[in-house]
């Protein structure tokens, strides 16, 4: 129907036509040598040549460019060639005319058999097999969607009326996300969410709606708009991206976007970033950008702006994830493929988010190929990787499931080493995710991860992890202006150490936490200039703070095992965009959380006043199951406003308070650390942190060089840190070894960013501390005399370069460089007899620092070629990792062996790494 | 093996034995001489104050005495009582003292090379008595019970050192002496009853803060297992109690948790412990130790075999490896052996009893207490 309807507008529009010479002028020979150059250009230069005259509409070649090198050559030849890579077909008819239409071919003259209905489909030799649902608003021939004019609403009333819809990928079906849809005239726009879905309020009459994103081709639709209405379209993956759709897309990010301290990285960009074993690592690509730090090599915990790395919320799907890595951290835990992109809130956290006091890391998968089964994979040098993806209903609903899996277990027993055939090291993940849509109002999500680690090295202590996450979610839309997602999500995560070193002290060391969560949400878009969230969620949690138990008959191990702690995290948000004027926008939200710990318990009551030590329990209070026995509560300020000062540069500030009421307890001095995740109760109190943050952003160079400074101040209060001499591990009574520090953390982060021509990448430098206090209690209780030292993973200076040079379409190559301060650390100065024992002198908490950490990778990229239409797609990918060779210490610990306390560095890279890896896609 | 192969396997052995290398930052391996002061300055009987020099971390544990140093205490109102080294390199005492109640004391100290160091002023603590020390026998051993109490409230901390002493035999009495020259006498010496001692190596606190009472009822001061070599005949036990400030309380707590014992799971997170002994002459010198002052009072008990129940079993403890005895002449083993041959080194065979020509015999550990503790009876001992 609407190619019909496309070729009969030509016709109309193209009704004049030159006088009919066309053997003669079919003749004429053209030569011709342009490179890239728009069409128009290209037909103005074949019509100076002859009297060739093109008719097309400008809008449906519009981003299409031309290349073409023709010595006396015909027309059909040279146009053969020309348009050979473009959507773009021809057609000459005997008037010197060149009809040049998007997609279709159209057939200047009538088919014999015109006036023969039944055979009319002969005037249309390429049908698009799409179009199956002519009727629809939905648009499915994507080029020839841009030239048609679409009537929206139906009442003729004046005013405003709200235009909304989704936009997809027309090659899968998938949702478009953070897509901008403008109009120029007056300049209103909005980009869509993560569904894809975007709503819009205009003025009725007619506009020109733009749509330009990363990954799509930009493109627009003409829209009379008579009244309240949906558009939903799909656009077109841009294969050979272009550099207008990169740089809109970043201009309205770094100086437009109200958000600030926001990172969003597209899996196509964390591709192109080497890693140590050639696969795509989402949290190491995090962990390049400015204020993100990791205490060490191969550590994937974060460290946001000098926050602790149990402060960051990190999101698979609306899933929260206790542990992100593999093998301790030197892989992340989450497969590439299934991934579409990672946001990283640093400052400015929306109020729909909370529990967390530095950042949220949402991480979201993409939504599986709705048109075709296809699927990709890789094969590493130790692990393989394969994720398949397709319809179950088409267009309706699809499924994308990804798995993991390292082979190094058969690789380690092959070696002749013994004590490598007794080790084992062995990682899996599985994520799959489906969505269905019911209705254009009613879609529902499900996603399901589940990763699992078991290593063991020659010793005879075998570790291993488990996370565990599901989530639901369905999306309604009530109307126009308001729609609602209900999400559902549980979280599981344990640990547990087997020692088996002899028989009579083999033991297990266990420890889990559940996680149950509910979450409702809602986006209200008024008008214009307003855009409310509001919604709640409450998250009960079950913790089993640790246990050790024997293994085996013969083992003479008691069973330790520390009481359950349950907690129930509530919380109600509202926050309010507001685009006060062109220049400046506002965002206010509230979210206003409260916490319940949980019985049954048994809970040590201190003397009030003094240091909680086991000297100064009162007594014990017992709480039944699911009564209450703490309760927290408090406001979560969420503030945040930009104002241009010119079309390419902005300032904008953001106020953020957060609060968190799970705490992570971290036993850093060993060689393999385990982590505590301790619920708030009426011992411990929640952290509250408040972030002041102010920035600069400017774009150079027509956009395409974007640069920003922001600075920010940050101080936390309740933040956990361990007394002097404190376990951590199997504690009854771990109240006795926290003490509630004061925290103060403050950089300045600058960053240059570069994401398009051959040379892109980005430089970025931060300067920040971040320093806690204990000053309270009794002088023995303070740490370093009460003064401020500094944290964990205080490394104030740190500097990266993501470099990648693209050689050719086919050849890139990219080099990393980091460099960064060496983490703080506590060390043993001496020892001493005092007491009848040999007791040891430490430092100052963190006086010293490990070494500092630089490290350099490179890679390359060769993929096969490009052909769209080819149906298995490879590339390989060589490395090196640590090019250098630099030993970067992965863990610093002391040892007493035989009397003797001896320093020793793990390093685990401490060698330039070579690989290969192979990718595909079908 | 296929290169590919190799290269996998080459990549894995990078990951996983990784590169452990000896990590020396120069704070470390810095040679440590920090002064460290043991003891306390004592109220109402003799000061022991042990001088020693604390070692860098990765050295053997044997730490220097500071010797000839000169060592006093003071009173805040300006007595002076010197203390003297004693035969022991490091060791101080002070002559017999009550020092006055109601006054502050600190330890001055001056060593050889002019430096000076005096720990801060504390008041004298008087320490109560002992109200009851007690083993009660329990269903797995013998657990020791202390109470005391201060009726005006003023202690609220309390330290406790004890020291063990035990009688005990070695596995065969051996009644001859090899006295050289093919002669064998009776042995003379008893080297089969012999006496343990030791003195406790862990710090023993309490505090009565959170009580309405300052009173500590039936404190678990010691457990002795029932098959333990402590309760083979005599066991007993001296306990010292002293009352602490609460500064030398948390000192106390602190050091408890910084052993030796780092870098596995288990182990507690380092902390920096501050004592109350500072260098006069520079301010940021490190000096180890706390010194209160206190009187201390001390109580001794005995628990006999007949006081325990009958069918524990405590075991020679360090003799598990003396099983039988060997025979000699007319044994095949040491046909061709001389007297001399046989019992020349008595380290590897010493005789136990005769039977006619024939002596019986065990290794010198099995036989020799004194190597495992004293046959000078203890002047406490009944």
């Amino acid at each position: 129907m609407k190619h019909l309807f496309t070729v009969v507008l030509l016709l109309l529009l193209l009704g004049a036509g030159g006088p009919a010479h066309a053997q003669e002028a079919a003749q004429q020979p053209i030569t011709l040598q342009v490179q890239q150059v728009p069409f128009e250009e290209f037909a103005r230069a074949v019509e100076a040549q002859t009297r060739f005259r093109f008719y097309f509409n400008p809008a449906a070649v519009d981003s299409v460019t031309i290349t073409v090198q023709a010595e006396q050559k015909p027309l059909r030849a040279v146009l053969e060639q020309a348009l050979r890579n473009t959507p773009l077909r021809f057609a000459v008819d005997a008037h010197n005319r060149v009809f040049v239409t998007r997609g279709v071919t159209i057939t200047p003259e009538l088919a014999d058999s015109f006036f023969q209905p039944e055979q009319r489909n002969a005037l249309l030799p390429q049908p698009d097999p799409n179009d199956q649902d002519p009727g629809s608003t939905r648009i499915r021939s994507v080029s020839a969607a841009a030239s048609k004019l679409y009537e929206i609403g139906t009442s003729s009333a004046t005013g405003k009326a709200t235009l909304s819809g989704r936009i997809r990928e027309a090659k899968t079906g998938e949702p478009v996300v953070g897509a901008t849809v403008y109009i120029e005239s007056p300049s209103i726009g909005t980009s869509t969410d993560q569904f894809g879905s975007y709503t819009l309020t205009l003025p009725v009459g007619r506009h020109d709606v733009k749509i330009r994103g990363i990954g799509i081709k930009n493109t627009h639709r003409l829209v009379q708009l008579r009244g309240d209405g949906r558009l939903d379209l799909e656009t077109e993956d841009d294969v050979t991206t272009l550099r207008e759709v990169v740089i809109e897309a970043e201009k309205d990010r770094n100086v437009a976007s109200l958000q600030m301290g926001v990172e969003k990285l597209d899996i196509k960009t964390m591709r192109q970033v080497p890693t140590a074993f050639g696969e795509t690592d989402i949290l190491r690509v995090v962990l390049t950008l400015p204020g993100v730090k990791s205490v060490g090599e191969g550590n994937t915990g974060l460290n946001v702006r000098g926050g602790a790395t149990d402060q960051n919320l990190i999101l698979f799907n609306d899933a929260t994830i206790y542990n992100p890595s593999h093998l301790f951290g030197f892989f992340s835990a989450f497969n590439p493929d299934v991934i579409k992109s990672v946001e990283l809130y640093k400052s400015a956290i929306p109020a729909k988010y909370g529990g967390r006091l530095s950042s949220v890391l949402d991480i979201t998968t993409r939504e599986g190929n709705k048109k075709k089964l296809s699927g990709a994979g890789g094969i590493g040098p130790l692990t393989s990787r394969l994720t398949l993806e397709g319809p179950i209903l088409k267009d309706k609903s699809s499924f994308i499931i990804g798995a993991r899996s390292s082979y190094s277990d058969w690789i380690l027993h092959l070696l002749p080493n013994e004590s490598f055939k007794q080790s084992s090291a062995s990682f899996n993940d599985i994520s799959a995710h489906l969505s269905h849509e019911f209705n254009d109002k009613n879609t529902v999500y499900a996603t399901g991860y589940l990763s699992t680690d078991r290593f063991r090295l020659a010793s005879d202590t075998t570790y291993r992890y488990l996370n565990r996450n599901a989530s639901v979610k369905w999306r309604h839309t009530i109307n126009n202006k308001l729609y609602g997602v209900l999400t559902g999500a549980t979280s599981h995560y344990e640990y547990d150490i087997t020692s088996q070193r002899d028989a009579a002290t083999a033991s297990q060391l266990t420890y889990n936490i559940k996680q149950y969560q509910a979450q409702l949400d809602f986006t209200y878009a008024p008008n214009s200039k307003h855009t409310i969230d509001f919604g709640g969620s409450s998250v009960l949690y079950h913790v089993s703070p640790g246990g050790l138990r024997p293994s085996g008959s013969e083992s003479l191990i008691t069973p330790d095992v520390l009481a359950r702690e349950q907690g129930l995290e509530s919380a109600l948000y509202f926050s309010d965009r507001i685009d006060v004027s062109p220049r400046l926008s506002v965002s206010v939200g509230l979210r206003y959380s409260l916490y319940n710990a949980l019985g049954p318990r048994e809970v040590y009551n201190y003397a009030p006043g003094l240091a909680k030590t086991l000297n100064t329990i009162v007594d014990t209070s017992y709480f039944a199951a699911g009564k209450v026995l703490a309760t927290y509560h408090g406001p979560e300020y969420r503030l945040s406003a930009r104002y241009s000062l010119t079309h390419n540069s902005s300032v904008k500030l953001s106020f953020n308070r957060t609060r968190q009421y799970i705490h992570m307890l971290s036993n850093t001095t060993a060689m393999s650390p385990t982590d505590i995740w301790k619920l708030s109760d009426s011992n411990i109190r929640p952290q509250v942190g408040d972030q002041y943050s102010l920035g600069y952003y400017r774009n150079f160079r027509a956009n395409t060089i974007e640069a920003s400074v922001e600075t920010y101040y940050k101080s936390t209060k309740d933040f956990v840190d361990y007394k002097g001499g404190a376990t951590l591990i199997l504690n009854h009574h771990i109240e006795t070894d926290i003490v509630n520090a004061v925290g103060k953390a403050y950089g300045v982060e600058v960053m240059l960013r570069k994401l398009t021509g051959k040379i892109n990448g980005w430089v970025s430098y931060t300067y920040s501390r971040s320093l806690v206090q204990v000053n309270q209690g009794t002088t023995s209780e303070m740490i370093n005399g009460g003064r401020y030292y500094p944290s964990n993973f205080d490394k104030p200076h740190d500097f990266t370069l993501i470099g990648n040079y693209r050689f050719s379409r086919r050849i890139s190559a990219s080099l990393n460089y980091t460099y960064s301060t060496g983490r703080p650390i506590t060390l043993p100065l001496a020892k001493y007899y005092i007491s009848n024992a040999t007791r040891v002198y430490y430092s100052e908490r963190n006086a010293y620092r490990v070494p500092d950490y630089y490290r350099a990778d490179l890679a390359l990229n060769l993929e096969g070629n490009h052909k769209v239409k080819k149906p298995f797609h490879s590339s390989w990918t060589f490395g090196v990792y640590n090019l250098t060779g630099r030993k970067n210490p992965y863990s610093v610990y002391f040892k007493s062996v035989g009397g003797q306390i001896r320093g020793y560095q793990l390093s685990i890279f401490g060698q330039p790494i070579p690989t290969i890896t192979y990718n595909f896609k079908f | 093996m296929s290169a590919l192969t190799r290269l996998l396997m080459g990549c894995w052995l990078l990951v996983l034995s990784g590169c452990v290398e000896p990590y020396t930052p120069e704070a470390v391996t810095a040679p440590s001489n920090y002064l460290v002061v043991n003891g306390f300055i004592n109220g109402n009987g003799t000061t022991r104050i042990r001088l020693s020099r604390s070692v860098q971390i990765s050295s053997p544990s044997v730490f220097p005495a500071e010797r000839r140093a000169s060592v006093a205490i003071q009173s805040l109102s300006g007595q002076r009582y010197p203390l003297t080294e004693t035969d022991t390199a490091g060791l101080y005492t002070s002559k017999q003292l009550t020092l006055p109640a109601n006054q502050s004391y600190r330890l001055y100290i001056r060593t050889t090379s002019g430096r000076e160091y005096a720990s801060d002023y504390a008041p004298l603590k008087l320490t109560p008595a002992i109200d009851q020390l007690q083993g009660r026998v329990q269903s797995n051993g013998v657990q020791l019970y202390l109470s005391t109490h201060d009726d005006q409230n003023l202690t609220q901390y309390y330290r406790w050192e004890y020291e063990e002493t035990w009688e005990f035999t070695s596995a065969y009495e051996s009644l001859y002496r090899y006295a050289g020259n093919n002669r064998m006498v009776q042995r003379k010496e008893d080297i089969y009853h012999c006496w343990r001692f030791i003195p406790s190596t862990t710090i023993v606190t309490t505090s009565t803060v959170r009580l309405a009472q300052d009173a500590v009822r039936d404190y678990r001061l010691l457990f002795i297992p029932l098959a333990s070599e402590r309760l083979l005949s005599r066991y007993s036990v001296l306990v010292r109690q002293y009352a602490l400030s609460q500064a030398e309380f948390d000192y106390w707590e602190a050091v408890k948790k910084n052993t030796e014992n780092i870098g596995t799971l288990f182990d507690p997170l380092p902390s920096q412990i501050q004592g109350n002994v500072h260098s006069l002459t520079d301010a940021q010198e490190p000096v180890l130790g706390f010194v209160g002052a206190a009187t201390v009072v001390g109580k001794r008990i005995f628990i006999t075999r007949a006081d325990l129940p009958r069918d524990w079993i405590p075991q020679h403890e360090g003799y598990e490896l003396c099983t039988g005895l060997d025979y000699w002449p007319n044994s095949i083993k040491y046909k061709d052996y001389t007297m001399d041959d046989m019992f020349g080194d008595s380290v590897y065979r010493t005789p136990v009893a005769r039977q006619g020509t024939v002596y019986t015999m065990q290794t010198m550990a099995c036989v020799d207490c004194r190597l495992r503790g004293t046959n000078h009876k203890p002047s406490y001992w009944p």
